[in-house]
């Protein structure tokens, strides 16, 4: 009876992850099925396979999706840089050291945690354009910081709660500065907490739409608003390209997913519940 | 020993000290200063903005008037606001219990042991990893009314005699949308309800089954019981997220036909920046706002519930 059970688990398991699996699977050999195929019927495997939606993909409007991926990368590296240096930095103050009101900014933390991007769009678009930066490279990344640091600095936090005052207080003792004891003591500590501000910050920003949209422009336009367009544009282009499209978009994320596993499922799971 | 002293004095009474310590405040600032400094400009003031924007008719370009509360007035009256608020609370109580029938079903799944279930929890998740716009991107293709898979497969089945336009209709895109965002998060739930499987402690049920409770009994008795805070969490951050849905609407359905399909969070965007009413939109977002701000109330209150 165990046993029998156990089976129909695994086999349940299994044509539940086939269906989950099949969109991407899906996806993938429409993107290397030639044009004549892909419209001719219902194949699950390709009879050839083909580079050729790709090619079309990077061929399209004289290139635009290497300059679409260029600025997502640009966008997201940026991002990262900043997301994680300040909430290093401020994680650290709000752990080990004296701030003048320390509590006045940690209930704003928390207030900018509940409210989301997209209920402030249009005093954030007034803001940008009174000080130039919209359709630049530093207008979408600090957007992208202002919505991310809250949660990250909290993250940061907590894994600095953890590293022992024993520890800094023997540094002081020393005669090592804040900043020494910052550098050599606490961020190798802290490590683990920092790589999954990188993925946490690295995942909303490749992924996101709705920011890219509003602010980017034509000038800092992002790989998945590029690719919407494109869609848009769907009598025109072949599904062979736009699902190209999607691969090329899912790609990186999912490499940094497979890569960093625990700490995605760690950045993800407690950003969401906060 | 006596660098020690200095370090730890606190406003001590000699005026040397004192001056120390809030010099030492002061650098301290140093690490907070670039998490204020981008808090308070994009986040602080533009909330304070939206306040003061909400009060008056300002266009892109051109005068800007006070008005005193009229696009309150005016979204309340507004039958395309109210018609999106519907539409976002329809969408949000049809998605919701899909969603987490999946992600209850897919918990039981997991929550096992035996050879690779790691790789079953890795494929429900792998779909929450990956973009909102390749995901709309895949499915639109799944859904294509000429050459889409869904359409073959019932077609062949016969299920359905004609292509069904599933983005087309109103009856169809709505399900179509959820089934989608389905598939894409039930990855997310799943993990939180594993986790509340599996915080129960094994002693129980060991108990249990000596009291001669069988599985069926101990899972609705003990199981149910324990886990039901993390079930009310789960449910309202996907209320939550339904609340501020946009991209799947924009890029499956692009809001139609006839702006049917369009979410509160879609019609507000269009409104700012398709026709610049920017007074107008941050009214309505600030309506948003006080949704989303009952909603998290809720959420704290079944979060103290969760951690209990």
């Amino acid at each position: 009876m165990k046993k029998r059970s156990k089976s129909i688990i695994i086999l349940l398991n299994i044509i539940l992850g086939i269906i989950w699996l099949m969109p991407i699977y899906w996806a993938l050999v429409t993107s290397i099925k030639t044009q004549k195929e892909l419209y001719g019927g219902v194949s699950l495997f390709p009879h050839v396979a083909t580079s050729e939606n790709y090619v079309s993909l990077f061929q399209y409007k004289d290139g635009i999706f290497f300059f679409y991926l260029k600025n997502s990368f640009q966008i997201c590296i940026f991002t990262i840089l900043v997301v994680t240096i300040v909430s290093v930095l401020a994680g650290f103050a709000f752990s080990k050291l004296k701030i003048l009101g320390s509590k006045l900014w940690t209930a704003m933390i928390l207030f900018t945690i509940m409210v989301p991007a997209q209920a402030l769009m249009v005093p954030l678009y007034n803001t940008l354009s009174d000080l130039n930066l919209l359709g630049t490279v530093w207008g979408m990344v600090l957007i992208y910081a202002t919505f991310q640091t809250p949660f990250c600095v909290l993250m940061m936090k907590s894994s600095f709660d953890m590293v022992p005052d024993a520890l800094r207080e023997a540094a002081l003792m020393d005669g090592a500065s804040s900043f020494a004891i910052f550098r050599s003591i606490y961020c190798p500590l802290a490590l683990p907490g920092a790589i999954t501000v990188i993925v946490y910050a690295a995942y909303n920003t490749w992924n996101d739409y709705t920011i890219g949209l509003t602010f980017g422009g034509s000038s800092m336009k992002t790989f998945n608003v590029g690719l919407v367009d494109m869609l848009s544009a769907e009598t025109s282009v072949n599904w062979g390209t736009l699902t190209s499209g999607a691969i090329v978009g899912m790609v990186p994320i999912l490499v940094l997913f497979l890569l960093l596993q625990k700490h995605f499922v760690k950045g993800m799971m407690s950003g969401a519940v906060k | 020993m006596t660098r020690l002293k200095h370090c730890h004095a606190q406003g001590g009474g000699l005026p040397t000290k004192s001056r120390r310590a809030m010099r030492k405040n002061f650098t301290n600032m140093f690490f907070v200063l670039p998490l204020l400094a981008i808090n308070i400009t994009f986040f602080a003031i533009p909330f304070v903005k939206s306040l003061y924007m909400s009060l008056y008719n300002w266009p892109l370009l051109g005068e800007k008037a006070f008005i005193g509360i009229k696009n309150f007035i005016q979204a309340f009256q507004d039958k395309k606001f109210l018609h999106s608020l519907l539409f976002t609370m329809e969408y949000a109580l049809l998605v919701t219990p899909m969603l987490f029938l999946v992600a209850f079903a897919m918990a039981i799944l997991v929550n096992q042991k035996f050879k690779g279930v790691g790789i079953f929890r890795t494929i429900y998740f792998m779909p929450v990893v990956i973009s909102m716009t390749a995901s709309a991107d895949i499915w639109l293709w799944i859904y294509n009314e000429l050459y889409g898979v869904l359409n073959h497969l019932l077609l062949s089945i016969g299920i359905v005699d004609t292509p069904i336009a599933w983005m087309h209709l109103p009856k169809t895109s709505l399900p179509a949308v959820c089934a989608m965002v389905t598939w894409k998060m039930s990855g997310f739930s799943m993990l939180m309800l594993l986790g509340a499987f599996q915080s129960v402690d094994d002693e129980i049920y060991q108990s249990a089954s000596i009291d001669g409770a069988n599985k069926i009994q101990q899972f609705f008795r003990i199981t149910l019981p324990l886990i039901r805070p993390t079930i009310a969490l789960s449910m309202v951050i996907s209320i939550i997220g339904s609340v501020l849905a946009f991209e799947q609407f924009k890029i499956m359905t692009a809001g139609g036909p006839s702006s049917k399909t369009q979410t509160a969070v879609y019609y507000i965007y269009e409104t700012s920046f398709r026709h610049f009413k920017f007074g107008y939109g941050a009214a309505m977002s600030m309506i948003l706002l006080v949704i989303l701000a009952v909603l998290s109330y809720f959420q704290f209150a079944v979060m103290k519930d969760a951690t209990d």
